[in-house]
């Protein structure tokens, strides 16, 4: 073990020393995180995507429906995804297409033009449990619209008196039901009253009403609601949003990072067999395998560091992950992975130069497809699919389910999985493969 | 003691080695001199274990008693090897370079820094202990390499080629080292092209060529019976006359009864003219 640690450490010294291996290692990695980071600041969280998305179904499709559709697209606090229909509205809110969903259930328009009789207007929100602070704000919102709806009836008076009339009539049969629900909605029917004399007087103006509307519904009878809203749960399943660039930016970095400083390490295996210090290593007693697991462990130190310095400063630039330990299973995953990668790079050539060409090649195209530098979800769908074939996807798949992607433990399994497949199977194989003879003669 | 019995490598068509047998004893300097690409390289690399011979055995018997082939653990331990390609980490200062190797082979912690210090006295690079071997001349690089061969302390010590290419204080000094490695009771093996080197350093030297071996001597035996006759160079007033001979005394005891002597130098062949008669061709062609 002391050789081991004497063979790492030397790497680890060897690198630091080296400015380009340095720079490709620390520096440039945070520079693309930061840089592209700054770059797509508008695209991700910004004021434009904390509007909720709200996918809403309107199955009742007339006026009142339509009404309150609108009133939702108005609304800049929401992003309105349309729905087909209710089982399409849950499938974007399972997807997490859409923070939740509501459904006008037909029968709505009927029930919204007597506000005051039943218990109001049903509506169904479909929502995942997980988002509870979503759920008040949507169900808030729901009301505030609903009750602007109430407001809107207010302001014409040619309707404002049907539905006091109407609302009036109705109140009133109360009257036959017990004793109780009659004091309850009393003080309501004396409002309507008051109302309807005032309607009738045609004094009526649309600025005026307006305070009007809001007191009315809202006077404290808690017995009673404009809309009545179901809730419906659904678990999200993953693909979340990310909560700003710097989520998507640092966990690229971070692969960036990898690449840079396995490549480094698999290159510096390929100078000292030329150098001829492998041989010397092996000279001094080091058996093949310790000279490797030295290499490895040089390789998932100076990996494990430079990722644990990138998220310090992706948590000091606001990236919040949605679970820690998550972050340190996928960041541990990956750096094993990246040790795998650095003995198939070492392996990748004969030469400094093969390496240098065959392998940097080969890892800038596996970071192309695998959203190294795009991210995934802005490529079309073949190649979406084809990102499987590169470590660098599940890399970043990994760190963006812990980060933000609000993965769950199964959903977490399959990308640290083949992380750490990569890592074992990789380093097992390139060190198998690996060429021991040295150029020297 | 390191023994090689009838060994043989070979690269393609080549025959870089063919059929060696050698012996050091504890002691003993056995100079291996032979001409660029004679197969000294290839030996050495067989004698420490790096390379596995088509043929023929290498035996390491260490001074506890024991022996093994080369790749042996206990065997691997009593070997020091300084190889002709300095295989040194040029970004790593003296004493990291000497540490790590102290470490792969085992020397204990509390040891490793007084032997280091030693060492590093002995070949002169106490002042650049701290200084990255990139910023060395070669022949501080080489005398860096012998201390990493044997910071461990080793019996039998390779070193290929050791003073390749360096300055004549570093050759000096590490021809210096090389006689103290015997005077301890290390077994050395020295390979070199320069026959000046192995004439002065070694006890016993091995004449190669084209992987064969061609003689296996003292250097006094070897030009005994290699070297032909000495030349007695006399300048009288008639000019410059050689005389070859066996008898040099002999021959000078004549001329001086003859008188008329203006100069007298005496030839004697050295290991160069013995490469001549065994080869047909100088040591550096
Ligand atoms: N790895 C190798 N592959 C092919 N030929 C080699 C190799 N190493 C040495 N040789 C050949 O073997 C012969 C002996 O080489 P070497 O042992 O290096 O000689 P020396 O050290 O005496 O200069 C040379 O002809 C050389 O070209
Ligand atoms: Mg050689």
């Amino acid at each position: 073990m002391r050789a081991i640690w004497a063979l790492a450490l030397k790497d680890i010294r060897l690198l630091l020393r080296d400015k380009a291996g340095f720079f490709f290692t620390f520096c440039f990695p945070l520079v693309y995180a930061l840089l592209f980071g700054a770059m797509f600041a508008g695209m991700f969280g910004g004021s434009a995507s904390r509007a909720i998305k709200l996918a809403l179904a309107d199955l009742d499709q007339s006026d009142a429906s339509r009404r309150l559709v609108a009133a939702f697209e108005d609304n800049p606090a929401v992003e309105v995804v349309k729905a087909e229909s209710g089982d399409h509205a849950e499938r974007l809110v399972k997807d997490k297409s859409a923070a939740a969903g509501v459904v006008i259930p037909s029968g709505y328009s009927q029930a919204s033009e007597r506000p005051f009789s039943g218990s109001g207007a049903p509506l169904r929100l479909v929502i995942d449990p997980s988002r509870a602070a979503e759920r008040g704000m949507i169900e808030g919102l729901l009301m505030q619209t609903a009750y602007a709806q109430l407001q809107q009836s207010f302001t014409n008076p040619e309707s404002l008196q049907r539905l006091v009339q109407e609302s009036l009539g109705e109140v009133r049969a109360l009257r036959h039901t017990t004793p109780q629900t009659w004091e309850r909605y009393l003080p309501l029917e004396q409002m309507l009253a008051a109302v309807e004399v005032f309607a009738a007087s045609g004094m009526l103006q649309p600025e005026g009403a307006s305070s009007e509307g809001e007191d009315a519904p809202g006077s404290g009878q808690d017995g009673w609601q404009p809309v009545r809203v179901t809730v419906e749960s659904v678990a999200q399943g993953a693909s979340s949003r990310p909560r700003s660039s710097w989520d998507i930016t640092f966990p690229q970095g971070i692969l960036w990072a990898l690449m840079s400083c396995s490549f480094g390490f698999a290159l510096s295996l390929v100078i000292e067999r030329k150098a001829g210090t492998l041989t010397r290593l092996q000279m001094a007693s080091a058996p093949k395998w310790q000279i490797l697991a030295g290499k490895g462990l040089g390789c998932f130190l100076v990996n494990a560091a430079v990722l644990a310095l990138l998220l310090a400063i992706g948590l000091g630039l606001g990236v919040r992950p949605d679970s820690m330990l998550w972050v340190v299973v996928a960041a541990a995953c990956c750096v094993v992975a990246f040790v795998g990668i650095m003995m198939l790079l070492a392996v990748s050539g004969k030469t400094e130069a093969s390496v240098n060409g065959i392998g940097w090649s080969t890892m800038l195209v596996m970071a192309m497809i695998g959203g190294g530098m795009m991210p995934t979800f802005f490529m079309p769908g073949w190649m979406q699919q084809a990102a499987v074939v590169s470590p660098i996807y599940w890399g970043i798949r990994a760190m963006e389910g812990a980060i933000w992607r609000g993965f769950s433990p199964v959903d977490m399994a399959v990308p640290c999985m083949v992380l750490l497949g990569i890592g074992i199977i990789g380093f097992l194989l390139g060190s198998r493969v690996f060429d021991w003879r040295g150029m020297e003669g | 003691m390191l023994r090689l019995d009838g060994v043989s490598k070979t690269y393609g068509s080549t025959r870089a080695v063919d059929r060696l047998e050698l012996e050091v004893r504890p002691g003993e300097v056995l100079g291996l001199l032979g001409p660029n690409g004679a197969g000294k390289t290839t030996t050495i690399r067989m004698a420490v274990g790096l390379l596995r011979p088509d043929e023929g055995r290498v035996t390491v018997r260490t001074r506890a008693g024991d022996a093994s082939s080369p790749d042996a653990h206990q065997a691997r331990r009593a070997l020091g090897v300084a190889p002709q390609a300095l295989a040194l980490y040029e970004e790593l200062t003296a004493r990291e370079n000497l540490r790590l190797f102290g470490a792969l082979y085992g020397v204990a912690a509390r040891q490793l820094a007084g032997r280091i210090d030693e060492l590093l006295e002995h070949v002169g690079l106490a002042d650049r202990a701290s200084a990255r071997v990139s910023t060395f001349s070669g022949g501080m690089k080489r005398r860096l390499n012998l201390a990493a061969a044997i910071v461990h302390d080793p019996e039998i010590v390779l070193l290929d080629e050791p003073t390749a290419g360096v300055d004549p204080q570093s050759r000096h000094s590490l021809l210096e080292m090389v006689a103290q490695l015997r005077a301890k009771g290390c077994a050395v093996i020295y390979t070199t092209h320069y026959m000046e080197e192995a004439q002065k350093v070694c006890d016993r030297v091995a004449i190669m060529d084209h992987g064969r071996l061609l003689a296996l001597d003292t250097v006094d035996a070897l030009i005994e019976s290699h070297g032909g006759e000495s030349i007695v160079v006399a300048g009288t007033a008639d000019g410059e006359e050689r005389l070859s001979t066996d008898q040099p005394l002999r021959q000078i005891e004549a001329l001086l009864s003859k008188g008329d002597l203006r100069s007298l130098r005496i030839d004697r062949p050295d290991l160069e003219t013995v490469f001549l008669n065994l080869t047909g061709r100088r040591l550096r062609d």
